[in-house]
């Protein structure tokens, strides 16, 4: 702390996904912070995916609350979503099915 | 039997293997056993220590365990299912600035969630965290790497050059 405080002479924030990027690469921990962030396509897509992924892993928690029994509402939404979700999936899944006739059938 | 009926089995059949496969599991299913029949206490929450050093940090999920600690929980969306040294330190933030704000005291371990691009999710890590002074030992360090005091280290994964944005500049000396 002593030598953190000789190097610094003003407050240090950082976030914590900054602070990971230690884990990853040094060297990218310096060229983001000259350059900015930049990303690859394929970054970019996961990245997206990832905060589709949170979004999803967000909205799941209304399961946990309702399998502790504090929200009726909760607990019915959170059903009612899975359930649709399921049916759109099956529905999805049949009429994909039903599309490709001659793939089932064989030459 | 008819054929009528025969017709009936089989969509019924086909009906009840397809739900099986396609329904959502529920969420406690995916969580460790330690984790199962805990209370949810925070989702999707952003904290911050205070102090010469302040962090913030985005929790994904706190539990309470039996104890009384709370339980970290990260989602990471990857093709591999292991945790790094990047979800650890991440972790380790999460909770030296949750303890800051709320005064709470969080488990010196936590889980991290895997699902795959596809969503489907793989399982869980559990991993040991960070004590609070060498993650401002980390701070610190990341510090005098912006200020240009120590030379910063390549990456000990040379698969991460291949997906790096600065691959060029940077000049690996495994390239």
């Amino acid at each position: 702390m002593a030598e953190l405080k000789k190097h610094m002479h003003q407050k240090v924030t950082v976030g914590a996904s900054e602070l990971a990027q230690m884990g990853v690469c040094e060297r990218l921990v310096v060229f983001e912070h000259r350059y900015g962030r930049q990303r690859t396509a394929e970054q970019q897509r996961a990245a997206m995916r990832g905060l589709r992924a949170h979004k999803r892993f967000y909205r799941e928690r209304q399961g946990d609350s309702a399998r502790q029994g504090r929200c009726f509402v909760g607990h019915f939404r959170y059903w009612a979503r899975k359930l649709q979700r399921a049916w759109y999936r099956l529905i999805r899944y049949v009429a994909r099915w039903l599309q490709a006739p001659e793939s089932r059938d064989g030459p | 039997m008819g054929l009528e009926t025969v017709a009936v089995v089989w969509f019924v059949a086909v009906v009840v293997v397809l739900w099986w496969h396609l329904w959502p599991r529920p969420p406690e299913d995916e969580l460790p056993p330690e984790l199962r029949g805990t209370r949810l206490v925070y989702a999707e929450r952003l904290f911050r220590s205070f102090g010469p050093i302040s962090i913030t940090a985005k929790v994904d999920r706190a539990y309470r365990d039996a104890k009384g600690a709370l339980v970290l929980v990260e989602l990471k969306t990857r093709t591999v299912h292991r945790a790094y040294r990047s979800d650890v330190i991440e972790l380790s933030a999460q909770r030296v600035a949750l303890m800051a704000q709320m005064g709470e005291s969080v488990a010196d371990h936590a889980y991290v969630l895997t699902e795959r691009p596809d969503g489907l999710r793989t399982g869980c890590h559990r991993v040991r965290l960070m004590e609070p002074v060498d993650l401002n030992a980390l701070v610190a360090r990341r510090e005098k790497l912006l200020a240009g005091k120590v030379e910063p280290q390549p990456t000990c994964a040379p698969g991460m050059c291949q997906k790096c944005a600065f691959v060029r500049p940077c000049d690996p000396p495994w390239r």
